[in-house]
């Protein structure tokens, strides 16, 4: 034994110890692993925050999209109806606008950055911004079953717009790089799936034994000298299987919790292959996996994409029989109205799912953020200098909420919806310096 | 161990005691030095008489365990055995006794000269003692992870694109040697794990899969979106490497009609063509052209009077030919435009011009057209040129009318012979049609279609009928066009028309397609649509290439371009996804599918693809269009369009289930490749067995199936651990008298110097054994190109002859010649030289250097490394590391060095450049390739004051901090780096110069470091090294040459070499070098690369190897060959320690 090579004998500097020949240098391996996500994105009260944004494309009725007043006195326009038992937990924020989607063609290009806040590219070759759930999901969901839910109630088409921007832009709100959105799912029955075993660490659990099983057989090929070095390997798989472990049981003890106290609580069974007939049911069922995700902790961060820009969803069920696209190019109708109220009251619905959860003295809904967002103002006039903003819920006590902020005499500087972003972001715990084209957090939010 | 440090701090009084104490222990714990010859009993009682009290009286009080000066505990070494474990300590103890620079001058006591002496005699014949006893030891080279460099290029080798999943890893440590490369230095950790089980994720998502097995994209593959710009990028590229310029073609013939004149009198046409990178196929038609028996008339004939215009003759010839045949092509062009068959838009009452069943009908007339032309665009010698026509929309029966009038007028004799190309749309090709269509499937829909004759209708979206439209409102009557009235006259004429037409199409290819029912010149603007079949709005590509297909390529490119579309098709699922597209489209922008009827029809529905469902639809979209008053044109269209799509539909589903077995074999083919050696049985069920799982258990699809199984095998110890395995021991013991084991032997014999080390059961202390073939393979292409071996050196341990010396040294050297070895040259000559990062140095102020941007930083970096693969390629003496007059520079690294830069086209292409344009052989990092940057090489750099490794300005930059010059980093460079030369580090507390030479005062860099050696303490070291610096002192801080420094004095250069010599410059050090030094240059290279090639720290018995490749490289010339074939049939490069039997010879003790 040669105890220059014993790093812990004493009175041997890490020097010596490292100039040694044939000395195992200094590892990575006391590298600690910080367990994210609880701890690091929990509200004050102790339980994860959770953001979704919920999106409808082709813009609202402007006529009848207004609030006054504030908490619960707050005075709500007929679009907004649906959303009266909320509105101490509802903001209505108006006069923002994502400049980088403003002037460069209708449409896609009005869309695709929608939360990127990056301008977009034209052509074959897309290029825009990784959006800002997909930032939240690589921090706050890297330790939740599903790191993020991209979900959509419309299959993304890929052509060329007139504008010659990708259609894709129309369809894809998440961005996991610049180049490339996250495949959406719009199927409920695989959403739901997604939220289980199978498909989330059961994978990595299936791959991590297979690899044991090779570092096992390969030990045995091999010296004494070589198994030390595998050995590393081995342990360190250990280490991360009892992380996905504790991971798992972490989640099913969420469960439990939800299950004990969660009255009444989503009894959900898994939705029947392929889609749902009514267009209502699919958004009720999407909806429904975005809350089972949420109270279950099992993921934190969702997109659900209700429908897309240049949205091909049609309403006999409201009477109108124009397609939604159709439809928005005469915004201040009647029918378009009632349009716009449908998509509201899909907000209701996911909104009253998390406030029927209780979490602590409050419910799942006030540990949340959604973000609910369209891609224009006026349909008519493919008008995106303003967009329709709202929240629902109160993001674990740190997003005030009841109000009807207007920022459309503040000037463009102080009025970008990247502002918002990254305010909401700061909430949960993920602080940039910018994002898209913003460097300054929103002002009184 | 407690008791040695105890040991150790007693006095030497009790020295003689504890000695016997020691042996009593030495031979209790070292069976090896029990069984000791005489040599070493003589040695060990040495030690323990002399050596070791000396080093209690003479060295311990500083070097104890207790804060040990220069970090060095001389406690430990209690026994020879430690010593010998731990040479390199030791050879600095020699290194210091030898100077007499230890014990220090203050030192209470010091040995007499004798004594020291005799020390250093002992640890000299220990260190000759051990390496020889133990020659061609393999060392310790454990299993060991693939570092991050050679993670990354092995996945590059793997997965044939350059992901570099490794960026988001921690930065690998060094070993002593200074490489990332050993077992010693490279760990793995739950963090690191978890960033390959990231990795193995990323790499897997790039996973493109076809028909007949996978590949994998540059980016990910996932998205749809994702899907389609991978294949549409891969066709648009194909397109664009073929070879259509009409001039080349032209300039080929002219080179063949003079081919005598030129010195080829025996070339044929088809040599030309590959000479010149043309199609000979297109080449041959164009020389049958050019050369008619038949006086031709109209265009054919002003075109062959150009051709008997060109001059005739040799090379002096060539450039006015050249020109001759650029206005050829420009009269093709230019005419062939303005005969362009226009097809019209079709249109339907309630169906949307945009629509697919109208756009695609005209996307399949127009791409039926390309080697088709214009009867109407003629004119008739005396007739006033027709008004032209803009008529809207062409009623129904106007429409058949002027089918059938045409079908009459246009002979049949211009009718395009071509037949094997004619499936635009439906992309069948001949092979499909033989194979795997469905024998129902009408020939027409394979075909893409009906095709309207030729000529009735117009087009204004064809690519060149845009321009021909702009020039046709530009210009008058074009003579060109004009044919004689006479009808037998105009008849010849219009067949010279149509052949014209036929051999040079209006595009061989559409690679881009703006909305085709609109204005062509206005929707210009929408470019960048790569292969869309320009609907409105909807998902759509279209296949428009026949003239490139029947016209240039050959069986191998048709093949190519057949499986790139059908590969499209199959990866992208473009016809359901053009399908679903419809249906949205139908029912929303345009309004034709709102009727309730249509309502079972939704985009979002799996079924709607169903053939069931796609022929109700066509039922229903035909019967509503009927009801319309649709032409029967449009009838038509619309019935092809629908089976079209269902046809194509169900081809592209048949596929994805017949590829599912194709996939499975990939899998395993690339499990295989990242193994590096062949499946066990159990390996390959194992895999079978784990898709299987994630398929039935975790409920996945055969796609996320696939992927986390790539993932699986990325995680494998088998690819991201190497563990040099060596032959199961029945089998590399077995010797079958006829083949391949005895033949082994011999080559064994023939190669080693020590046969001993070959048998485990051998005299020898150290017990090893061959590396098996593959594990053999894996250490040399890991050595060599710091990646995975490549099919030949596999298929070479298949064989399992690559132990042969003969087929290793082959190996080795076409190894050394492939472009991969630019890895070798930024892992070995980075780490060597200390430039491994310095890509991203940042040390430079970039205000007072404005030169240096990142393209100068980024030639800086790659200076070294084409330096080191050009001397690797080529074979040159390593003394051109030093010596060379020559270096490599691009236009920015010139201009730094003040060069003129050779016009590109006027010097020969560095070799080792036009190359690396190859993506997969990766000599360069991408931003460098993707620059294009041509590099060439300055033979005279020496007047620029370059040349060899020492004045590149990396080096000078790197060693220099930020607005000053550093003759200490630089000297410690060359010393350290170059010559080998170990130096203390610096003690603690070292006054610092300050950063900018300007605020130095009246002092000189140099002055200030005169100063610092009149200091004794500094005096020792910097007397080392200072000088080396300071002959660099005409170079400034970002490399560039200078006469002042920044406070405004005129740089000195001269220096007083260590050991004599005066020299100035850059010139006066490689004097001394040659005189001095080039012997420690050589050591010290060969130490490196040897150190480098085995993944470890060298040990005294590597000193014969060395000593061996120093006596052959100078006997050759001191090429860098010799070196690499030393190591690599070296014993310690070819075979791998045993250790049990040393543990069992413990046990037996024990």
């Amino acid at each position: 034994m040669r105890n220059v090579n014993d790093p812990k004998a004493p009175g041997i500097s890490r020097r010596t110890f490292l100039r040694g020949a044939g000395v195992v240098m200094a590892l990575p391996w006391l590298e600690s692993l910080p367990v994210r996500g609880v701890e690091a994105s929990a509200a004050p009260g102790g339980f994860p925050q959770r953001f979704a944004a919920v999106f409808m494309g082709n813009g609202i009725n402007p006529n009848h999209w207004w609030a006054k007043e504030s908490g619960a006195d707050m005075e709500l326009s007929k679009t907004l109806e649906p959303l009266a038992p909320f509105r101490s937990k509802l903001n209505v924020i108006n006069g923002l606008f994502n400049k980088p989607a403003v002037g460069v063609g209708i449409h896609p290009g009005q869309t695709g950055n929608i939360l990127s806040g990056m301008p977009l590219m034209k052509g074959a070759v897309l290029r825009g911004g990784i959006s800002m759930d997909q930032v939240l999901a690589n921090h706050v969901g890297q330790d939740t079953m599903q790191p993020s839910l991209v979900l959509g109630c419309e299959q993304p088409i890929t052509g060329y717009h007139e504008t010659n921007f990708s259609m894709a832009y129309s369809s894809h709100i998440s961005w996991q790089s610049a180049e490339s959105p996250v495949p959406m799912e719009v199927y409920p029955s695989l959403a739901f799936d997604s939220l289980f075993e199978n498909r989330g660490s059961k994978r990595t659990q299936s791959i991590l034994d297979r690899v044991k099983d090779d570092a096992a057989s390969l030990n045995r090929k091999i010296s004494s000298e070589d198994s030390r070095k595998l050995d590393e390997f081995l342990t360190s798989v250990r280490e991360v299987e009892k992380r996905v472990d504790r991971m798992r049981s972490d989640q099913a003890k969420a469960e439990e919790h939800a299950r004990d106290r969660g009255k009444p609580l989503i009894a959900m069974n898994r939705p029947d292959n392929g889609l749902p007939e009514d267009i209502r049911d699919h958004m009720r069922l999407m909806s429904d996996v975005v809350a089972l995700a949420f109270q279950t902790g099992k993921s934190r961060v969702a997109t659900l994409v209700l429908c897309r820009d240049l949205s091909g969803l049609f309403y006999p069920f409201l009477g109108v029989r124009k397609a939604h696209h159709s439809a928005s190019h005469d915004d201040t109708s009647d029918d378009y109205e009632s349009v716009s109220r449908y998509y509201v009251s899909n907000l209701a619905y996911l909104a009253s799912r998390l406030d029927a959860m209780p979490e602590g003295e409050g419910t799942v809904l006030d540990n949340t953020c959604l973000l609910y967002l369209s891609n224009m103002w006026s349909g008519t006039r493919h008008d995106n200098t303003r967009l329709p903003v709202l929240t629902v819920g109160g993001l674990g006590g740190t997003l005030k909420t009841g109000r009807v902020l207007d920022y459309t005499e503040t000037g463009d500087e102080n009025r970008k919806l990247c502002s918002l972003h990254l305010s909401l972001m700061d909430r949960m715990g993920v602080s940039l310096p910018r994002f898209g084209d913003a460097e300054t957090r929103l002002a009184d939010l | 161990m407690q008791w040695i440090r105890q040991l150790a701090r007693t006095t030497a009084h009790d020295a003689v005691i504890r000695l016997a104490r020691w042996s009593v222990l030495l031979v209790l714990s070292s069976g090896e030095l029990f069984a000791a010859d005489p040599t070493q009993l003589d040695l060990e009682s040495r030690f323990t008489n002399s050596v070791r009290p000396f080093v209690e009286v003479y060295c311990i009080t500083c070097h104890g365990p207790e804060k040990p000066k220069a970090d060095l505990d001389l406690s430990p070494f209690s026994t020879m055995d430690a010593v010998r474990r731990d040479f390199p300590h030791w050879e600095l103890v020699l290194e210091k006794l030898q100077g007499a620079e230890m014990p220090p001058e203050k030192a209470k006591r010091h040995p007499s000269p004798e004594l020291r002496q005799n020390i250093v005699q002992w640890i000299q014949d220990a260190r000759r003692y051990e390496g020889e006893k133990n020659a061609g030891d393999p060392g310790p080279v454990p299993a060991r992870r693939l570092s991050n460099a050679e993670y990354d290029y092995s996945i590059r080798d793997l997965t044939g694109v350059d992901i570099r999943p490794t960026r988001e890893f921690p930065v690998d440590p060094a070993n002593q040697a200074g490489f990332d490369n050993s077992g010693e230095s490279l760990a793995m950790s739950p963090a690191l794990l978890k960033k390959y089980l990231q990795a193995a994720r990323i790499v897997s998502e790039h996973l493109a899969l076809k028909p007949d097995g996978f590949e994998f994209a540059p980016h990910p593959v996932v998205a749809d979106t994702d899907r389609d710009k991978y294949s549409v990028l891969r066709i648009v590229d194909f397109y664009r490497r073929q070879p259509t310029d009409y001039a080349d073609y032209f300039m080929a013939a002219w080179r063949y009609r003079n081919r005598a004149a030129l010195g080829q009198a025996d070339a044929s046409l088809v040599q030309i063509a590959a000479d010149s990178k043309i199609s000979s196929k297109y080449l041959t038609t164009i020389w049958a052209t050019l050369n008619e028996a038949a006086e031709p008339v109209g265009p054919l004939a002003r075109l062959l009077a150009q051709w008997r215009e060109l001059p005739t003759g040799g090379t002096t010839q060539a450039g006015v030919a050249r020109q001759g045949c650029e206005r050829m092509r420009d009269f093709v062009v230019r005419l062939r435009e303005q005969i362009v068959p226009e097809v019209k838009n079709l249109a339907a009452p309630a169906i949307q011009n945009g629509s697919q069943t109208l756009v695609l009908w005209k996307n399949r007339q127009m791409a039926a057209n390309r080697r088709r032309y214009d009867p109407g665009a003629l004119q008739i010698a005396g007739v006033e040129p027709m008004p032209v026509k803009l008529p809207g929309k062409i009623p129904a029966q106007e429409e058949q009318a002027a089918l059938a009038k045409i079908t009459v007028t246009n002979l049949p004799s211009v009718a395009p012979e071509s037949t094997a190309y004619k499936n635009p749309n439906a992309q069948a090709t001949t092979q499909r049609r033989r194979t795997n269509q469905p024998p129902s499937t009408p020939q027409y829909i394979n075909q893409g279609g009906f095709s309207l004759p030729p000529a009735i209708l117009t087009t204004d979206s064809s690519a060149t009928f845009k321009l021909a439209a702009a020039r046709k409102r530009a210009a008058g009557p074009d003579p060109d066009l004009v044919v004689p009235a006479d009808p037998a006259e105009r008849a010849r004429y219009e067949a010279a028309f149509a052949r014209f037409a036929d051999i040079f199409p209006d595009a061989f290819y559409i690679t881009e397609r703006a909305r085709v029912y609109l204005d062509a010149e206005k929707e210009q603007e929408n470019s960048g649509r790569l292969l869309s079949a320009g609907l409105h709005s909807m998902t759509g590509y279209f296949r428009d290439d026949g003239p490139l297909y029947d016209l240039v390529l050959d069986e191998q490119g048709r093949r190519e371009l057949d499986q790139l579309w059908q590969e499209f098709d199959f990866a992208a699922s473009i016809p359901q996804r053009m399908h679903k597209s419809f249906v949205w489209f139908e029912r929303t922008d345009s309004s034709f599918m709102r009727d309730p009827e249509f309502d079972p029809f939704r985009p979002e529905d799996k079924s709607v693809t169903d053939q069931a469902k796609i022929q109700k639809l066509g039922e229903l979209y035909l019967a509503k269009a009927v009801r319309n008053n649709a032409s029967e044109t449009v009838r038509q269209a619309i019935r092809e369009h629908f089976e079209i799509v269902a046809a194509n539909i169900l081809r592209v589903e048949q596929e994805h289930v017949t590829a599912e077995p194709a996939h499975l074999s990939a899998l395993l083919r690339f499990a295989e490749r990242a193994y590096r050696r062949p499946l066990s049985r159990d390996e390959r069920n194992g895999l079978l067995a784990f898709y299987r799982a994630a398929r039935d258990e975790n409920g996945l699809d055969h796609e996320e199936a696939l992927r986390d199984s790539i993932a699986r095998v990325l995680m494998s110890p088998n690819f991201c651990y190497r563990a040099d395995l060596i032959d199961e021991i029945g089998k590399a013991t077995q010797v079958t008298p006829s083949s391949g084991g005895s033949r082994r032997e011999e080559a064994h014999s023939s190669i080693f110097p020590n046969q001993s080390l070959l048998t485990s059961a051998a005299t020898g202390r150290v017990n090893s054994r061959p590396l098996s073939d593959y594990a053999l393979a894996s250490r040399l292409s890991y050595f060599l190109w710091s990646s995975m071996p490549d099919a030949e050196l596999l298929a070479h341990a298949q064989a399992g002859d690559l132990n042969r010396a003969e087929v290793l040294v082959a190996q080795t050297h076409r190894m050394l010649k492939d472009a991969r070895i630019g890895n070798f040259a930024r892992e070995f000559g980075g780490h060597w030289l200390d430039f491994r990062r310095f890509e991203e140095h940042n040390a430079v102020d970039r205000e007072r250097f404005p030169a240096f941007n990142n393209e100068l930083r980024l030639a800086m970096f790659e200076e070294p490394i084409r330096f080191i693969v050009d001397l690797v390629r080529e074979d040159r003496s390593v003394l051109n590391f030093l010596y060379a007059e020559y270096t490599f520079v691009n236009a920015p690294l010139a201009r730094h060095y003040g060069m003129p830069f050779p016009s590109p086209r006027s010097t020969r292409r560095e070799e080792a450049l036009s190359t690396s344009s190859n993506k997969s052989e990766g000599l360069l990092t991408s931003a460098a390739a993707a620059g294009s940057e041509e590099w060439v090489r300055i033979e005279h750099a020496d007047k620029f004051g370059r040349g060899g490794l020492l004045p590149m300005s990396v080096f000078l930059t790197a060693n220099s901090p930020g607005l000053r010059t550093s003759p200490v980093k630089r000297g410690y460079w060359v010393v350290r780096r170059v010559l080998g030369e170990r130096i203390p580090p610096p003690p603690a507390v070292v006054p610092e110069l300050p950063n900018d030479e300007k605020t130095l005062g009246d002092l000189t860099v140099r002055d200030a470091l005169a100063k610092h050696r009149e200091d004794k303490s500094c005096a020792s070291c910097h007397a080392r090294f200072d000088s080396f610096g300071l002959v660099f002192e005409g170079y400034g801080p970002v490399g560039e040459r200078r006469e002042n420094d920044f406070g405004g004095r005129p740089v000195d250069t001269r220096a007083s070499f260590p050991g004599g010599g005066e020299g100035s410059g850059f010139a006066g050090l490689l004097d001394y070098i040659r005189a001095h030094r080039e012997n420690d240059f050589i050591d010290n290279l060969c130490r490196k690369l040897v150190a480098y090639g085995l993944g470890r720290t060298l040990l005294p018995s590597d000193d014969s190897l060395i000593e061996r490749m120093r006596t052959k490289l100078a006997a050759n010339g001191h090429r860098f060959s010799i070196l690499v074939e030393g190591i690599v049939t070296s014993p310690q490069f070819r075979t791998k320690r045993i250790e049990q039997e040393r543990n069992q010879s413990h046990a037996q003790r024990e």
